[in-house]
């Protein structure tokens, strides 16, 4: 590649970055829920995008890429949080003890964050950013019938611990 | 307000409340995340060979043997330890007779941390706490082993784990300094193979682990990919004990942290009794959620990740003992009864049929009756051993034996679906009476 493709190339990430940036740190902020961690795992996920941007731009969605990363890497930690739980201390999952940081609606993220990590990551797919379910199954490599279920599940658990009237599914 | 109109506002707050973040400067970012590296592995690699001169230098073992044989504080200047006037030493202590101490200072890469011991120094730059609970520096040589770093604020313990059992621990220091994380040593002396640090909080909650491989070369604890974790080691169960339960090979080759997220847990005195279903790891490997070798036979070959979940008995060291596979029909319920686990799956728009299931605490042997869906597709046959109850007088006594809901009323059971209630008594007879 020569030195002005390259130049392109980066141009390309830039703009990409500038544009997903605040996106994907939303995703992440109600998944992990602490700003500060967020902001360090979708930066990490902005760096290994950057890292191997070359391969990166040529998928079809390097959005749906980069998100994959981000909301694994913001899950992940529940999860091995869960694992050493049952594990090393032999208690009962206590995911909510995570703190929160967001000002919004707490109660909502923070029952969602109790969620399966793959239930959470569609749930936070769908509300944050209003993806329709071809689009979340894209993102995470998923059938879209596994997403279906997903949404299903979790929308039930979040409609009973907060009270709310769950609505026909209209996804 | 109905929850898709509550979710949706929580969205768009969530995405209100960021907007306007000004994305960092990547190439500094990239440049903070390749220091990090080299500080978290690579530099670690050096801080080993560094000491590996320490354990080679007649002269340092003569120096030990002067300080061991009673050098008191002053044995600090023999060793000829200075502290340049902005650093900070947030820790000393005393290894085989020789004092070392950790220091924090300000470098051109960001905050820094130093040990010295002896004439040597090892640490590095830009420790990556937060977000990760702990940084951590292994360093051993002269028969000797250290383990320092920085620790998460919320950190109030650190543990590690020796290959032959052993057991180290220590509690965070200097976090009323301001230096922005609080500072941890465990100096072993002997030279031990550690094989794991692991961080925890005041209520005993695990924050942060590294496993460490035997004899690993400090380069490979790099997760080899930005997704991964560092804790995807291992198989999660061995092909015999795969087998013996009836596990798809794939699954059971699959690390604990890819097969296993654990949605439901309940002890016993034989173990932790847990639902699981597969993690996102798991979802990676599959091809259109499918695991396992499609040309053999559903449910014992392969499976799908989306529609599988198991129960597992978990050893104290969080092993898996037993595992119970249950194909499309993921368990949703359980409850430790003085026979038998009991459990089961209630069925729902996205996997409809039912299922009750009851494995002996003593035996381990199970039961698994299927109340299948007919209105729905699904397996067109189902494991040979389980009881598959369409109509008749058998599944009429299944019928009604589960309440779920607030107010549900009977037996609670732990799940993760909400409230799930049981009539023991009857799902009991149910059992008992299956032909």
């Amino acid at each position: 590649m020569g030195g002005g493709e390259g130049t392109s190339a980066m141009a390309g990430f830039d703009a990409f970055f500038a544009r997903e940036y605040p996106r994907v740190l939303a995703l992440t902020t109600v998944l992990c829920g602490t700003r500060s961690v967020a902001e360090e795992l979708t930066q990490d996920a902005f760096v290994a995008a950057f890292r191997r941007w070359s391969t990166v731009a040529s998928y079809d969605e390097p959005g749906a890429w980069v998100r994959r990363v981000a909301v694994n890497l913001a899950t992940s930690t529940l999860r091995r949080r869960a694992r050493e739980l049952r594990a090393l201390t032999r208690l009962s999952m206590r995911r909510e003890t995570l703190p929160s940081g967001i000002d919004g609606d707490d109660e909502f993220w923070a029952v969602v964050r109790k969620l399966p990590a793959r239930q959470a990551q569609c749930i936070a797919l769908h509300y944050v950013e209003d993806r329709p379910v071809a689009a979340i199954a894209s993102t995470l490599q998923i059938s879209e019938s596994t997403v279906r279920v997903h949404l299903h599940v979790a929308r039930r658990f979040l409609a009973e611990q907060l009270g709310e009237q769950l609505e026909e599914d209209r996804t | 307000m109905s929850l898709d109109q509550r979710g949706r506002a929580a969205g768009a707050q969530a995405r209100t409340e960021v907007e306007g973040s000004e994305p960092p400067n990547i190439r500094s970012l990239v440049g903070q995340r390749n220091r990090r590296r080299r500080a978290g592995w690579a530099v670690a690699a050096v801080i080993v060979a560094g000491v590996g001169w320490l354990g080679t230098s007649k002269a340092d073992d003569d120096r030990a043997q002067l300080t061991v044989d009673g050098e008191d504080a002053t044995a600090a200047d023999d060793t000829k330890v200075t502290t340049a006037a902005d650093r900070t030493v947030v820790t000393t202590g005393e290894l085989a007779g020789n004092r070392w101490q950790l220091e924090v200072y300000d470098g051109a890469d960001g905050r820094c941390l130093e040990m010295r011991y002896l004439r040597g120094t090892a640490g590095g730059c830009g420790f990556g706490v937060p977000p990760r609970a702990l940084s951590f520096f292994r360093w051993g040589g002269a028969g000797q082993t250290a383990l320092f770093g920085a620790a998460r604020d919320d950190v109030a313990r650190i543990v590690a784990f020796d290959a032959d059992g052993g057991l180290f621990t220590t509690t965070p220091v200097g976090k009323d300094l301001g230096l922005g994380a609080a500072f941890y040593v465990l100096a072993l002396d002997a030279d031990r193979s550690i094989s794991r640090v692991v961080a925890y909080d005041e209520n005993h909650q695990v924050l942060d682990r590294f496993d460490i491989p035997p004899n690993a070369d400090l380069e490979d604890l790099r997760p080899a990919d930005p997704a991964a974790t560092a804790d995807d080691v291992g198989p999660s169960q061995l092909p015999e004990a795969a087998e013996r339960d009836g596990v798809v090979p794939e699954i059971a080759a699959m690390s604990l942290e890819d097969r296993v997220v654990v949605l439901a847990a309940a002890e016993a005195p034989e173990g932790t009794w847990v639902i699981s279903e597969p993690g996102p790891g798991a979802s990676n490997q599959a091809r259109d959620c499918v695991i396992g070798d499609q040309s053999g036979q559903w449910g014992q070959d392969w499976v799908c990740t989306a529609e599988y979940g198991e129960v597992l008995l978990l050893d104290d060291a969080g092993q898996i003992a037993r595992a119970y596979p249950m194909p499309s029909v993921p368990p949703s319920w359980i409850y430790v009864a003085d026979d038998a686990l009991y459990g089961g799956k209630v069925g729902d728009g996205g996997l409809p049929h039912n299922a009750f299931f009851r494995i002996d605490r003593v035996s381990g042997d199970i039961i698994v009756v299927v109340l299948p869906n007919e209105s729905e597709s699904g397996p067109t046959s189902w494991p040979t051993f389980w009881h598959v109850l369409r109509d008749g007088p058998d599944a009429e006594r299944f019928a009604g034996i589960i309440d779920i809901g607030p107010g549900a009323v009977g037996t609670q059971t732990t799940t993760w679906i909400g409230v799930v209630a049981v009539d023991l008594e009857r799902l009991r007879d149910a059992f008992a009476t299956l032909p």
